[in-house]
């Protein structure tokens, strides 16, 4: 710990802030950045607060048509018939299409899912015909008048049911094309299977002085986006030109899919991309857009929009999974744990989209991160006829945290152990042995761990307690790992333009995580150009360079490193154009590490980048572009299936924790949150206020997902599929005295060190506050949310 | 999405009420109507706003007498009026914990009564307060108390040419004192899960009367608990007549189990949240300052209190 250099929250009061936070430097970075790890306005926030950011319902064309699906009412049953002559006769409807009209189902990872229901339905609210109107108004009309003949099949409702294997989703898993990263088992309701196995965990078990085993349910959540989902298409039925303007988190993707679903070559497809009102995992997948797109081939190539309303937000969009745990550990007496045995069940809703790889990133952080040597893991995708389950801010890990570290805290009560003494016992280190048999490094588990307890005093309170009022009081603490995807790959062009602004082209789409702030800051931070002379290019398919996608906390790590070799070859290029203004050799004039383009002996030949505009030496010279590069697949050590041991399974970890004090009405069985200390290991904050935001907004959400949100079905009928009653904190809820620990734990690949901190805040949250909650009632609440009756109805634990 | 409907904004009375007893909908802050067409819900193919009626505007307040509050009476008003809260607390509790601030603004406390939902919050402070209803139509005035308003799932005494005017609460002695409890999920923008409204006046021996007690979200109506009611009627103050009343609650509302939650979760609040509104009511009623809200505490009786573990520290 004597390597660490205190930064007082003075610094962040000198610059008119009065909260009380904290940011602990490390000796990686140099602390002479003038731009990196200072805070800094967001470029993106004087047109949202002003409410002039485009959307994607403000797209808006003249002479568009307005899209709306017909949608099942029932969860599962198969189309006997579909009749769209009425639907189709209403005046002002251009046009009605159904399954027949596309019947090439689509999927990222197993093509399961068409674009309009065929021959059965699967969830409520599944389009089963889709209709282009003159008016939303018509459209609207159009589908009540939809005349589809169902028969109805049972109805899988829950994970119980579809384990039976009684009642299959899909009936035919081997005629979809499947890729080589989804595991479906034919004949069961298995959509996906991962593997994972290190040393022997029967022996663990032999060697261990108690096992302890528990289950944990994580309930099946909304991302509630402010903006439901919505996109307006013009797809040339002529050239077979496709374009949709949509708020979509990973634009590349969509693009090849959209040119995968109706046979066209990418370059032919071009996503523009509005602002997005909310991500969160919400809108990698195509939802809108396929649609959309097959109403304007059928209407002559017009625009066409389509834009869900709440209720199908709900019902018929993306939801995060149910997720059902077994774990087994197996401890020595002194808390050194020796064997872990997790089993998982995903409910994934009815069609697989993208839960293989929330199963896959889950399952590598289901261990936590904790040094154990024998270690087995195996978690299944399970089909039901719920709405789709897909990736949620970290991916399937936040469900993972929730598992492990309610289990720490059971293993913790057995041995009479602090629960942070157990964690630091068994806590990942540099050079420790992870869970795929990887050498770990930079990793700040411990440092994590002991910073969020600081924060909420851990040390001086007892593990409950009685206060004034009579409210059942208690600490919980949590940690976590989580990898990005790897490998992928970004690129970015940075231009300069003429009086000498930058100009960045990336693909990494700013959802509110501060995306369009830290990558000007790189460009900022290397050229040491004035950062308001940096910008981001909106995004369009067609003219930004690719990234794979604007998930898994990824953006500001990869296209950080695409900027700043970018930004070497722009120095080069100006340094060049400099000599030749100058009559000298190009290795005449260096860039320095002040900005300035300076002659090696003439000392009055210099140009600071700021003035290059007008420097003259661009005039009528070669432009001054550079494009930026970083892809990982020569650092991945691919895990195999067989049992996922990799000596780097991820380019980057992300590691922190949080602890959190609750008080507990034992009359209301009402929560209250009260505090959360937080402390992650972020590498490098870029942009030290954007990072603290990412970790407070984070908090809010985590709240949510401990003691308030669900979604509610009755025979496959989402019953709480509005706002109302699906209970998102409000602002009365979100008191919560927040105090951050930004653990600056370089990483050696990272731009700057930087790693992500997009999804991490929310990792640890619910799960620190189910320990506190579990602690205020000494009880072993089994699932999420914990709600007031769970409360009230409690059973004390008794060992 | 809105569908498209007939919208009248008459200024005058009489065509309201023509209006609404040719099948209009009547409208004034549009917080639930307006909402409902949203959600898909088709309520009528004409609309009648009746905001511009003069006839039930107006807020008043006359010592011994009481209130006065026109139908189009904001939940804000009520809110942020010193009167109510030193006079009427319940009321201040029930519109004060309505959606947000901009739906206060809008909702009116007549649009309340009228949309008839269990989970009115301002209805049970308002049957406690012993509220009259006045409703008017091309034939005069009719008078109705609050608690016989109410004739069934979203039923009232009225005629389809009346509209709701104004409602009527009379004043409130020194030694009285009101609560509501609203049960919510989240701290805000929430339903009533259920709630308990109480009224009592405590003479110098501790003795209460005019003991009046409301429940929310217990049966298909905002209704009164009689039989609690009964229990304290002219009975000494204590802990032990507080728990026999909440015994008479929890066995006389109604509560249904259903996907928000179970009848027994219910009705185990119904029991514990009378205890605290009662005595919260008798506080007040003994305060100096009835303005203040009165910090809550655990009482004798509430079940969740006998399970509080003993450990300390």
């Amino acid at each position: 710990m004597s390597d660490y250099k205190l930064t007082p929250c003075e610094k962040y009061q000198a610059e008119g802030r009065e909260w009380d936070r904290l940011v602990v430097k490390r000796k990686d970075t140099t602390g002479e950045e003038t731009v990196i790890g200072h805070t800094q306005v967001r470029k993106d926030g004087v047109e949202k607060v002003t409410g002039t950011a485009v959307y994607g319902a403000d797209i808006n064309f003249p002479g568009q048509l307005y899209g709306v699906c017909a949608r099942s009412p029932h969860a599962h049953a198969r189309i006997l018939s579909i009749n769209t002559d009425k639907a189709k006769a209403l005046p002002g409807v251009v046009t009605v299409i159904t399954g027949a009209d596309y019947p090439e189902p689509y999927g990222q990872f197993i093509a399961d899912q068409p674009i309009i229901a065929l021959d059965k339905v699967r969830y409520q609210g599944e389009p089963v015909a889709a209709i282009a109107a003159e008016t939303e108004e018509i459209a609207r009309a159009a589908a009540e008048l939809v005349e589809v003949e169902y028969e109805l099949l049972p109805v899988v409702n829950d994970l119980e049911e579809s384990m039976k294997n009684e009642t299959l989703i899909h009936e035919d898993w081997s005629k979809y094309e499947c890729s080589s990263a989804c595991f479906p088992v034919q004949g069961t309701n298995i959509g996906d299977h991962f593997h994972l196995c290190k040393g022997d965990v029967e022996k663990g078990f032999e060697e261990a002085d108690l096992i302890v085993e528990s289950e944990f349910r994580c309930g099946q959540l909304q991302h509630t986006l402010i903006e439901t989902h919505t996109a307006t298409a013009a797809a040339n039925p002529y050239t077979k030109e496709l374009q949709v303007w949509t708020p979509n988190q990973s634009p590349f993707s969509i693009r090849a899919l959209m040119g995968k679903i109706y046979g066209v070559s990418n370059e032919k497809v071009r996503l523009t991309m509005t602002h997005i009102g909310g991500g969160f995992g919400g809108k990698y997948e195509a939802k809108c857009e396929p649609i959309a797109l097959a109403l304007s081939l059928k209407c002559g190539g017009r625009h066409v929009k389509l834009t869900y309303d709440r209720h199908e937000e709900f019902s018929a969009t993306v939801c995060r999974s149910t997720v059902q745990y077994y774990m087994k550990t197996g401890v020595k007496k002194d808390g050194t744990i020796v064997a872990n045995q997790i089993k998982g069940y995903w409910d994934a809703g009815a069609y697989v989209t993208t839960n293989p790889r929330v199963d896959y990133n889950a399952g590598f952080a289901a261990n936590g991160p904790y040094e154990v040597p024998n270690v087995k893991i195996d978690t299944y995708v399970y089909m039901t006829n719920r709405t789709l389950g897909t990736a949620y801010r970290g991916f399937g890990v936040t469900e993972a945290s929730t598992l492990h570290e309610h289990q720490m805290d059971i293993i913790a009560r057995k041995l009479d152990m602090d629960p942070l003494e157990l964690r630091l016992k068994n806590c990942l280190h540099d050079g420790s042995i992870g869970v795929t048999g990887e050498i770990i490094s930079t990793c700040a588990v411990d440092e994590c761990l002991r910073a969020a307890a600081a924060n909420i005093g851990w040390d001086k309170l007892p593990k409950r307690w009685v206060d004034e009022e009579g409210n059942l009081c208690g600490k919980g603490i949590a940690c976590f790992n989580k990898l990005t995807g790897t490998p992928s790959t970004t690129s970015c062009i940075v231009k300069m333009n003429e009086n000498g602004s930058i100009y960045i082209l990336s693909a990494s789409r700013e959802m509110g995580q501060g995306v369009t702030t830290t990558m000007p800051q790189f460009a900022a931070e290397s050229l040491k150009i004035d950062l308001d002379k940096v910008s981001v290019s909106p995004v369009d398919t067609h003219q930004t360079p690719y990234d794979k996608t604007t998930t898994s906390s990824r953006s500001t790590f990869h296209s950080g490193n695409a900027i700043l070799q970018a930004c070497e070859d722009i120095k080069k290029q100006l340094c060049h154009l400099a000599a030749i203004k100058w009559k000298c050799a190009d290795e005449d004039v260096v860039y320095t590490a002040e900005g300035n383009i300076q002659h090696k002996t003439d000392a009055d030949k210099c140009i600071n980048i700021n003035n290059v505009g007008k420097s003259g030496i661009m005039h009528e010279q070669d432009p001054v572009i550079a494009i930026g590069r970083y892809g990982t697949s020569d650092i991945f050590d691919a895990p195999p299936v067989d049992g996922r041991q990799s000596k780097r399974p991820t380019v980057m970890w992300m590691i922190g924790a949080q602890a959190a004090i609750v008080k507990v009405n034992p009359v209301t069985g009402r929560v209250k949150v009260t505090k959360i200390g937080a402390a992650h290991d972020i590498g490098k904050a870029i942009n030290p206020t954007g990072c603290l935001q990412q970790i407070e907004g984070s908090v809010v959400m985590g709240l949510g997902h401990a003691i308030m949100e669900e979604m509610i079905y009755e025979d496959g009928n989402l019953r709480n599929g509005n706002m109302v009653d699906y209970k998102v904190p409000t602002f009365m809820d979100s008191d919560i005295e927040i105090k951050s620990t930004l653990v600056e734990n370089g990483h050696p690949e990272g731009p700057f060190g930087v790693k992500g901190i997009g999804e991490p805040g929310l990792v640890p949250t619910a799960a620190c506050i189910a320990n506190a909650i579990c602690h205020a009632c000494n009880t072993d609440f089994k699932s999420l949310p914990i709600k007031p009756e769970h409360i009230l109805f409690r059973e004390e634990a008794n060992d | 999405m809105l569908n498209d409907f007939e919208l009248f904004m008459p200024t005058d009375f009489n065509e309201a009420c023509a209006l609404k007893a040719n099948g209009a909908k009547p409208v004034a802050g549009g917080t639930d109507v307006y909402v409902n067409m949203h959600g898909g819900k088709k309520e009528a193919d004409q609309v009648v706003d009746i905001k511009n009626l003069a006839e039930l505007k107006g807020t008043s307040y006359t010592a011994g007498q009481g209130l006065v509050l026109g139908a189009l009476t904001s939940h804000r008003q009520i809110e942020e009026w010193d009167v109510i809260k030193k006079n009427y607390y319940a009321m201040f509790q029930g519109c004060s914990q309505v959606g947000s601030v901009q739906i206060r603004y809008r909702a009116t406390l007549g649009g309340n009564i009228m949309n008839g939902a269990p989970s009115a919050d301002s209805i049970g402070p308002m049957l406690v307060h012993d509220a009259v209803c006045v409703v008017k139509g091309p034939n005069g005035e009719r008078k109705i108390p609050l608690d016989k308003f109410y004739t069934g799932f979203k039923k009232f005494d009225i005629q389809p040419d009346e509209l709701l005017a104004r409602i009527e609460i009379p004043d409130t002695p020194a030694n009285a004192g009101s609560a509501y409890y609203k049960y919510m999920r989240r701290g805000a923008m929430d339903l009533a899960l259920m709630g308990v409204s109480a009224y009592v006046e405590l003479d110098e021996n501790d003795v209460m009367s005019h003991v009046r007690i409301a429940l929310t979200t217990a049966g298909p109506t905002p209704m009164r608990s009689y039989s609690a009611e009964a229990v304290l009627e002219g009975q000494k103050y204590s802990d032990e007549i507080i728990i026999a009343a909440a015994e008479a609650v929890a066995s006389e509302g109604k509560p249904r189990s259903s996907w928000r939650s179970s009848a027994e979760f219910r009705v185990r609040l119904l029991h514990d949240v009378t205890i605290m509104v009662l005595h919260e009511a008798v506080k007040r009623a003994k305060a100096e300052d009835k303005a203040q809200p009165i910090k809550q505490v655990l009482y004798k009786g509430q079940q969740g209190l006998e399970e509080r573990p003993k450990v300390q520290g």
